[in-house]
């Protein structure tokens, strides 16, 4: 019934929220509203999931089937769906907020019914019992990232959603088509392979068997070069950079982190519930994907330490991170679906702190140039423990569940010692993230320096001159380019200075044209949510908006340094069979 | 009733055909229509009502979605790639393909595993000689190679829509042809996904016509927000006042 509900909320919730975020004034106010609250019920309703069902062993001790859920055993909650569903939950809630205090409702219109509708379809992936079932619904679920960039938003946006919508619908096909190939060709290998043991045409069934065998190779390989895409690996990493550059930063999480998440695990139930099992000879393949993995965590790691430009940074940084996912499928061994279950959530949340940082940084200081941040650390040190803490998470510590899952994906994938280069490419992106710390701790450029520092103004005089002066600009007009039309993505962020910052009272500093552009701009969409309503809590809101944003970042990293050392056990609800490699109870 | 599901494997082989070669874009729909609404009915034995109604249900309302989105398209298209019947010509030959591919697998099938693993539940029907899934098989080849250009190299929104509806299309007849068959949530979730995707296609066709008023899909990265690249030290210096 619990399932039921979270799929009968999100559906409802990613709905009204579409519906209402994509008009403006009151109706834009109740698909904000309906979907926070769908959110929050979601959020709730995971973390009181009930426990999983009892798994029903099989007479002969293997794993049997789940007994429970709905749809006859179809699908049924597992404590991997409620963890994994709670950090997306949880994370969604702040990057709501986040949204919410960049630029008011119209920053929602993406990020939350997309999310919504995104986490509905994750938790159908999540709690199949059934790998066709599982793979459509991951399938259907990418299609959330065309809520995320609505093509009618530009011509970009019209590129990238059609690049969105190619690569979401091809994986989907290739993922169904294995589904549907994988256990005839199975089939066929094991039965002549028993036949090649015996006395019948020993040579003839020897070559069906290396025939067969080479076409579950194909398919394990064209279910992680699926995956592989979905996550950014070289050779499809173009799509990360035009999608960074198409999208709101706010939705970049959404986009390139989370939405990889049902894909991923839909394709390790493939590859480890099909083809994985019969352990063939299948070297080639593997050392083929070990090829792609190992490309892409250097040669991401090198574009990101190259990239000035920040989002495209954060963009290759999560490609770096997405290769060791890919060693789950190399290693073809049941034992990688533990390790890469659980570093699967512990990337998307890491990354999902690490891009809205660079979001939060962009919108600061008024850039997306990399150079430009010099110095950013010295004026906000909330948003600096952010990076820090994120950067732990990233990595983790000896003895946290990611920091084992990196080196056990290593080894399950090569044998020594080459599992060292592997791990060790996992740590590749490091300098880019002391690039960034060491460039903040620099002199300030003059476009860090005109952004306010970080403290919380909590004198009423001062904030009332603060939205006194906001509204003053905010009455002399929006500029022609304020965000509250479908386009405000661009406008904000060509617009230089913070907002609040630029008039911070006590600061003694007046605010440049820019800066009240950047004023009116926010203004201008915090105005959809209807301000004078909002009363002292909006004041309070614009006001410490600077010191809100960089706490709403500091809070996204500690969940993923929670997520990264393995609270709530984590690590043993990744390595729980599954329902979608054990099959449904009425089989 | 054998030879009916061939007929209309061969129907939807053609509708594919039609969908990525016509020249009226509300044409192309229709061929795409039919090829999604044909692909769930190629198999043996025929699902049950609930599930037929669920297939027929979101193949309507895919190609409906799609059906209402082109009608401020430009029509006819400028011509480009292949025309209707080189489409049909490579339709048939992958069609061909499938089949014969079908009937080796049978073949092999029907030698049997001796007194090894069975293949038992996997293409039952092809395995007990019926021909349909051999048809459904064909069907498979022939969308998958007709929507292979479409999609590999997307110049226009509504081919590359097209050509990808026909990849589902095609990987729910491989699952007929060849997988345990009678699964009914996985047909059902099939036919949520051709809705979703429809609805998908159909906004990317509306986005298109909205902003550029024509089907081509825009090239470049046509960046909104420019970033020049430069070194550290030619950043922003400090200004004091």
């Amino acid at each position: 019934m619990q399932l039921f509900l979270l799929l009968a909320v999100g559906a409802i919730g990613a709905a009204v929220s579409a519906w209402g975020l994509a008009r403006d004034g009151r109706a834009a106010r109740a698909g904000a509203i309906g979907g926070g609250i769908a959110l929050l019920v979601l959020i709730a309703l995971t973390f009181t999931l009930g426990t999983p069902a009892p798994r029903t062993s099989g007479g002969d001790g293997s794993a049997g089937a789940i007994a429970g859920g709905l749809f006859d055993g179809r699908l049924v909650p597992t404590a991997y769906l409620r963890l994994t569903l709670g950090v997306w939950g949880l994370d969604a809630a702040v990057l709501t907020c986040l949204a919410w205090l960049l630029g008011g409702l119209p920053r929602l219109r993406g990020v939350l019914p997309g999310t919504l509708a995104a986490m509905t379809g994750g938790v159908v992936v999540l709690a199949s019992a059934d790998l066709a079932v599982g793979a459509a619904a991951a399938t259907a679920t990418g299609l959330a990232a065309l809520m995320a960039v609505p093509p009618s938003r530009g011509r970009s946006a019209v590129a990238a959603a059609a690049r969105e919508l190619r690569l979401t619908l091809a994986v989907g096909a290739v993922l169904l088509a294995v589904v549907a190939v994988a256990p005839l060709i199975a089939a066929l290998t094991l039965s002549a392979a028993h036949t090649t043991s015996g006395t019948v045409d020993g040579g003839a069934a020897a070559a069906t068997t290396a025939g067969a065998s080479a076409m579950l190779g194909l398919a394990a390989l064209a279910v992680t070069l699926g995956v592989g895409a979905r996550l950014g690996a070289i050779p499809f990493h173009l799509r990360f950079s035009r999608l960074a550059d198409a999208a709101s930063p706010i939705d970049l999480p959404l986009l390139l982190a989370w939405l990889a998440v049902p894909v991923v695990v839909a394709g390790l139930a493939i590859v480890d519930g099909q083809i994985a099992p019969l352990a063939l000879p299948l070297e080639g393949d593997r050392v083929v994907v070990i090829a792609v993995a190992l490309v892409t965590m250097a040669g991401a790691a090198l574009a990101a330490f190259a990239q000035d430009d920040l989002r495209h940074a954060a963009g290759y940084l999560v490609i770096a991170d997405g290769g060791l996912v890919l060693l789950g499928f190399a290693a073809l061994d049941p034992a990688a679906w533990g390790p890469a279950r659980v570093w699967l959530v512990a990337m998307a949340a890491s990354k999902t702190a690490l891009i809205a940082w660079a979001a939060v940084a962009e919108d600061r200081f008024g850039t997306r140039s990399v150079p430009d941040l010099r110095g950013w650390l010295r004026r906000s040190p909330i948003l600096a423990a952010g990076l820090m803490v994120t950067i732990v998470a990233t990595y983790g510590i000896p003895g946290w569940v990611a920091f084992e899952a990196r080196g056990t994906l290593a080894r399950l994938a090569v044998d020594a010692p080459w599992d060292a280069l592997l791990v060790l490419a996992g740590f590749l992106t490091l300098p880019t993230y002391l690039r960034l710390v060491a460039l903040g701790a620099g002199a300030p450029t003059s476009k860090v320096d005109a952004a306010a520092p970080e403290r919380i103004v909590r004198r009423r005089g001062e904030g009332v001159s603060l939205l006194k002066e906001t509204l003053d600009v905010e009455l002399e007009g929006p500029p022609p380019d304020a965000p509250g039309g479908p386009v405000g993505e661009a406008t904000l962020d060509v617009v230089p200075d913070d907002a609040v910052g630029a008039v911070a009272p006590g600061r003694g500093r007046p605010a440049h044209g820019p800066s009240r552009r950047r004023v009116a701009a926010v203004v201008a969409g915090w105005s959809h949510d209807g301000t004078r309503g909002a009363g002292r809590l909006g004041g309070t809101l614009r006001r410490d908006r600077t010191e809100l944003m960089a706490a709403a970042v500091l809070a996204l990293a500690i969940l993923a340094a929670l997520t990264s050392w393995g609270a709530l056990d984590i690590a043993g609800a990744a390595a729980e069979p599954a329902p979608i490699t054990a099959g449904p109870a009425g089989d | 009733m054998t030879s009916v599901l061939i007929a209309l494997a061969a129907l939807v082989a053609a509708g594919g055909a039609l969908a990525i070669s016509a020249r009226e874009p509300r044409l192309a729909a229709l061929g795409t229509l039919v090829a999604l609404l044909g692909s769930a009915y190629v198999a043996d034995p025929l699902p049950g009502p609930l599930v037929l109604g669920a297939r027929l249900v979101g193949a309507v309302l895919a190609g409906y979605l799609v059906w209402i989105a082109l009608r401020r398209a430009p029509a006819p298209l400028p011509p480009r790639g292949i025309r209707v019947p080189g489409s049909l010509a490579i339709a048939v030959a992958a069609f061909s393909a499938g089949w014969l591919t079908a009937t080796t697998l049978a073949a092999t099938l029907a030698v049997g595993p001796g007194d090894g693993p069975s293949t038992a539940g996997a293409a039952t029907a092809l395995a007990a000689g019926s021909l349909v899934p051999r048809a459904a098989l064909g069907a498979s080849f022939a969308l998958v190679v007709l929507a292979a250009g479409p999609v590999l190299i997307a110049r226009d929104v509504l081919r590359l829509g097209l050509g990808l509806l026909l990849l589902i299309a095609a990987a729910g007849l491989a699952g007929n042809a060849l997988g345990v068959g009678g699964d009914a949530p996985a047909d059902l979730a099939l036919a949520v996904l051709i809705a979703l995707a429809g609805a998908a296609v159909a906004a990317v066709i509306t986005g298109s016509l909205r902003t550029t008023g024509e089907l081509d899909l825009p090239r470049g990265t046509d960046r909104e927000t420019a970033v020049r690249h430069r070194a550290a030290d030619e950043a922003h210096r400090r200004v004091d006042h």
